[in-house]
């Protein structure tokens, strides 16, 4: 997790908490896809996995008035998902991986492509494909300053001042930077979005 | 500008109160909504992480708009770890004033709802709220809000997840 998230996903959870469920919504669009490929650990089946998800999330909703922020969001987030996971694999008579790390804190740094790209179909396989190879191509081509300052925020997680002291330039510039990487990358990605009947952001 | 205060929101960059505009203008603006959905898509790939393209499939959206909205009692915002667990320690005795002023009227007249309630809720005005919000849960009873209140820490503490 890079710095600055903790406190954003805050903001987000006590508005939230607050009854604003738009704030719930922007949480679930940054961390449903890890929350994703977490569950593709422990449950084969691309629908299946979904349905979890779902469960998962609606279940995140609801308890939300007992989250105080004592952990961050997305390891009770995860937390949520692993027991939802459990609960999902016992009832449907299948043995829970016991061995495989069903633990918040690793499951936040594993990696696991050739499952989640076994349980894809193969359009959506497709799509995210493209969607990244967007994304790593338009990095190749963004001036020298841009790749530095959004490689060293998503990548490195560094804060706009430690950004600005490497960089030896102020904040200001530090943010500009970062938002003309992320909005010149975003602007080649449009073009593949909206071509599904799946509600695209 | 606005989009800068957007990447800036998604870095924990921007000054509280200013996210707290940006947050409250994007729950009418789908653009945002998608720009942020975009922007952390891209951190995902960067980072190298298996990438689901940014969807939220249309039965969740639904399913979540579907939920009853929460509304969580208010926290002293930025409260030490001293505070915040005195809080909760006040919050438990509280708690027991309640049951104990339950237990002990039910065996006398039945006190008015809102006076149970402004018990409840000394510390907070949000409790109250949360009570007539989740009255539809509420058994018949004399009182209606003290029942649902009860349910509803009932379902938090049986759902939380820690």
């Amino acid at each position: 997790m890079a710095q600055g998230d903790r406190e954003i996903d805050q903001q987000l959870v006590e508005r939230a908490q607050k009854g604003d469920k738009r704030a719930f919504d922007l949480l679930v669009l940054k961390y449903q896809r890890k929350l994703t490929r977490l569950l593709s650990r422990f449950i084969r089946n691309a629908s299946e996995v979904d349905d979890v998800a779902q469960e998962a999330l609606i279940k995140a909703y609801r308890a939300l008035p007992s989250f105080r922020g004592e952990s961050a969001f997305y390891t009770w987030l995860y937390r949520i998902g692993i027991n939802t996971a459990k609960n999902y694999l016992v009832a449907m008579g299948r043995r829970a991986p016991t061995s495989t790390g069903l633990d918040a804190e690793e499951a936040e740094t594993f990696d696991d492509n050739d499952r989640l790209r076994d349980m894809n179909t193969p359009e959506a396989e497709l799509m995210s494909k493209q969607m990244a190879s967007v994304v790593n191509e338009t990095m190749r081509t963004l001036p020298e300053e841009l790749r530095t300052a959004i490689t060293l925020r998503e990548i490195e997680g560094l804060s706009y001042e430690e950004i600005a002291e490497a960089m030896n330039c102020p904040i200001g510039t530090v943010r500009s930077r970062i938002f003309r990487a992320r909005e010149t990358i975003a602007a080649q990605l449009r073009p593949l979005l909206g071509t599904s009947d799946d509600k695209r952001w | 500008m606005e989009q800068e205060q957007l990447s800036a929101l998604m870095d924990g960059e921007l000054e509280a109160d200013h996210a707290d505009r940006l947050l409250r203008g994007m729950r009418d603006d789908p653009e945002a909504v998608a720009m942020w959905t975009q922007y952390h898509f891209i951190g995902d790939v960067l980072r190298g992480e298996p990438s689901l393209a940014p969807t939220m499939s249309a039965r969740l959206a639904a399913a979540l708009a579907a939920e009853p909205t929460i509304l969580a009692p208010r926290r002293a915002e930025r409260a030490t770890n001293t505070r915040r667990i005195s809080l909760q320690i006040a919050a438990s005795v509280a708690g027991v004033a309640v049951v104990g002023w339950l237990a002990f009227s039910s065996v006398n007249d039945q006190p008015k709802p809102d006076e149970v309630i402004a018990l409840a809720s000394a510390r907070d005005d949000a409790v109250r709220d949360l009570t007539r919000m989740h009255l539809e849960f509420s058994p018949h009873t004399a009182m209606p809000g003290v029942a649902s209140y009860i349910r509803t820490v009932g379902i938090n503490e049986r759902d939380r997840v820690r």
